[in-house]
């Protein structure tokens, strides 16, 4: 079972929007304050809360909830 | 401040908390929080440290303001420094990484040579020495003393690298010592307490340039913190100790000044004695030392003057108090002989008992608890260390820190219990009065062989004659057990009741282990007693003060008891006599609950 609450509340605290926002049209393009320094650190949050590494070539793909999630999923399941 | 954010606040002190809930706790108060003040921050460094600014945000809120941070260009020091002075920033934080300062520094300083090196060094002083002057205006500036990243090599005690390390950081020492204004946060010693994998992030180094990980930029910004005395939220000046367990191991009133353990050759007194000449460096570094001890001043005044192993001496305390009264009352003396405020006293305890009455009653008291492992005292006495930054470059003074204070105040007094009886009542004291219980003869022969402040008779016991008073049919031997919410304090007061005739009753003995002392424990369970003397038919009951040394503090118990006195004689001895129809005892103490054994 796939911790959705969990990416969730990582995600609002680190875009600093409210938990109950957070879906599938979580994006780049719908959150305005999701810039470079807030990725970085969202990456840092998310492999620290899920013991995860993300893969470099991911990094930069990481742009929406529904992407975060399956990359997060397939880490968690590869560990 | 709301509900709410006080619960964030006590979250936000939580040990190892994960980024995400930082970021989102500091965020949460940050709305609902009605912080006035805010102090602002810029940072420059030649990595990515802008995580450096959720913890600053974390430690601001921790001492009650706001953190606003920005953060400079990349590498440029002296044109943030321009910048941020320009816009009246309260604090600069210079934080570099040597590695960084040319790509893959460290793997290619062996191949450099040395005058490549030299000059590298060079460059990094004159730019320092010009960061450091446009900063000149800026009140507070941090400036990060380096390490290496790659791990040195244990077969030679040092290498092309360590030795470019120690010309920046020689550069960077000769730098803040030209400039009031600059403090060094040593990025090596943060790395070797957190660990080398705990502070560094290598990945993290590749990918964005920001080798330090949560866990040490948090501890870097608590440096910073420290290092202001949290921007002026606090400044402690005078440190108070407890003598038994604190000072010296042991109990100085059962063990004696030859018998406390303090010197330099075997633990646990070489501990005490290490810690001693911590406290000791404090106070030559301008911190006032105060004794507030639970002792006969005789005993305490014996051991400053004349134990041989005794580092801090009785010229070192500024201020004594060593008697018999609470120690919130001991403090509030303390502070006042000092014309200091509570706000500004630290306190060091072994016993939990004394540590939550001051918590509760003086919560601006910084309370302090001497660990019960002590091996872990020297963690307590860098602590120690930390909250009175001795170790700052410069200081502010307490008059413009007071109003930032006025506020945390008056939270602080919500918790206060009003009187040190509302803080006897929480501690749910219960006593047990057990008789002839001859399981525990060794114990109370022990007991009358050591106490010696609060003992009315001193009357030495060996364990065969406790026996035989038990199975005498004559006596009554009497066992006090004491226990509150911090634990159970064991059998630590004896009773003895000959029955010298068939009317009379004498207290052959009376005393209390010093543990429990303060909590009137010794007025609570005389109903028992005079109930079993009044079951023999006695019609008086009959108790003496020897007086020695050592028990001058219990030479009005008696007359604090409600029995009257018959006689005194030319020594100081003295008789009393209550009667056991018509006779009134002091008032049962509400918050001790007594049973009865019999």
């Amino acid at each position: 079972m796939f911790a959705d609450d969990k990416l969730k509340a990582v995600m609002a605290s680190m875009l600093d929007i409210d938990v109950s926002t957070v879906g599938p049209e979580t994006s780049t393009d719908t959150v305005a304050q999701w810039d470079s320094v807030r990725h970085m650190n969202l990456i840092i949050a998310l492999e620290e809360a899920f013991g995860i590494s993300v893969p470099d070539d991911e990094v930069a793909t990481l742009t929406s909830y529904a992407i975060v999630r399956a990359v997060v999923e397939e880490q968690l399941a590869g560990a | 401040m709301s509900d709410g954010s006080d619960a964030a606040l006590v979250a936000l002190q939580g040990e190892s908390l994960k980024l995400s809930e930082v970021t989102r706790l500091v965020s949460e108060m940050e709305r609902s929080s009605g912080l006035e003040r805010t102090v602002t921050f810029g940072l420059s460094g030649n990595i990515t440290i802008d995580l450096l600014g959720t913890y600053l945000r974390k430690q601001a809120l921790l001492h009650g303001h706001r953190a606003q941070v920005q953060v400079g260009d990349f590498g440029d020091h002296p044109g943030n420094m321009k910048r941020f002075a320009a816009g009246g920033t309260d604090a600069v934080i210079l934080l570099d990484l040597f590695d960084a300062f040319v790509p893959a520094f460290e793997s290619r300083i062996p191949l450099f040579g040395q005058d490549v090196v030299e000059a590298h060094a060079e460059r990094f002083r004159s730019e320092l020495a010009l960061t450091l002057s446009e900063a000149r205006g800026v009140k507070h500036v941090f400036v990060s003393l380096l390490h290496r990243l790659s791990p040195p090599n244990a077969g030679s005690a040092s290498d092309e690298v360590d030795g470019a390390v120690a010309a920046f950081n020689d550069a960077i020492t000769d730098g803040a010592a030209h400039f009031e204004n600059v403090h060094v946060i040593s990025t090596g010693a943060l790395s070797a307490e957190l660990g080398w994998g705990n502070a560094h992030d290598i990945h993290s180094y590749q990918r964005f340039r920001a080798p330090f990980t949560p866990a040490f930029l948090d501890r870097f910004a608590e440096q910073v913190y420290r290092l202001t005395r949290g921007f002026g939220s606090y400044f402690y000046k005078a440190l108070v100790l407890d003598g038994d367990n604190t000072l010296w191991g042991g109990i100085l009133g059962e063990d004696l000044a030859d018998g406390i353990k303090l010197g330099p050759y075997g633990y646990p007194g070489s501990q005490y004695w290490e810690v001693q000449h911590d406290f000791l460096s404090l106070q030559r570094h301008g911190v006032l030392l105060g004794l507030c001890s639970k002792n006969n001043p005789a005993d305490v005044d014996e051991v400053l003057a004349s134990h041989p192993h005794m580092v801090l001496r009785d010229e070192h305390f500024v201020a004594k108090r060593v008697n018999w009264d609470d120690k919130a009352a001991n403090l509030e003396g303390i502070a006042k002989d000092l014309n200091i405020g509570l706000e500004s006293v630290v306190f060091v305890d072994d016993s939990s008992f004394e540590c939550e009455a001051i918590r509760n009653q003086l919560p601006m008291v910084q309370t302090l608890q001497v660990p019960a492992k002590l091996f872990e005292y020297p963690a307590l006495v860098r602590r120690i260390k930390e909250l009175f930054a001795v170790d700052s470059v410069h200081t502010e003074g307490p008059t413009k820190t007071d109003q930032y204070r006025l506020l945390s105040l008056a939270r602080q007094e919500r918790t206060r219990h009003a009187t040190q009886d509302e803080y006897l009542a929480s501690l749910d004291l219960k006593v047990t009065l057990q008789r002839n219980d001859r399981a525990s003869a060794a114990r109370i022969a022990e007991l009358t062989q050591k106490s010696n402040q609060f003992n009315l008779t001193t009357r030495r016991y060996t364990v065969s004659e406790v026996d035989s008073l038990t199975d005498s049919g004559g006596a009554d031997v009497y066992s006090v057990h004491v226990a509150d919410k911090f634990g159970d304090s064991g059998l630590t007061g004896v009773v003895i009741v000959k029955y010298v005739s068939p009317e009379t009753a004498v207290i052959d003995t009376f005393l209390l282990s010093c543990r429990v002392l303060g909590r009137s424990v010794e007025l609570s369970f005389w109903s028992h007693v005079m109930d079993a003397a009044r079951s023999r038919n006695c019609r008086s009951m009959i108790a003496e003060y020897l007086p020695t040394a050592k028990n001058d503090q219990v030479r009005d118990f008696w007359d604090r008891l409600g029995f009257e006195l018959v006689g005194e004689d030319p020594a100081g001895g003295r008789n009393y006599r209550v009667d056991l129809a018509t006779g009134h005892l002091a008032p049962h103490p509400e918050h001790v609950k007594v049973a009865y054994v019999r």
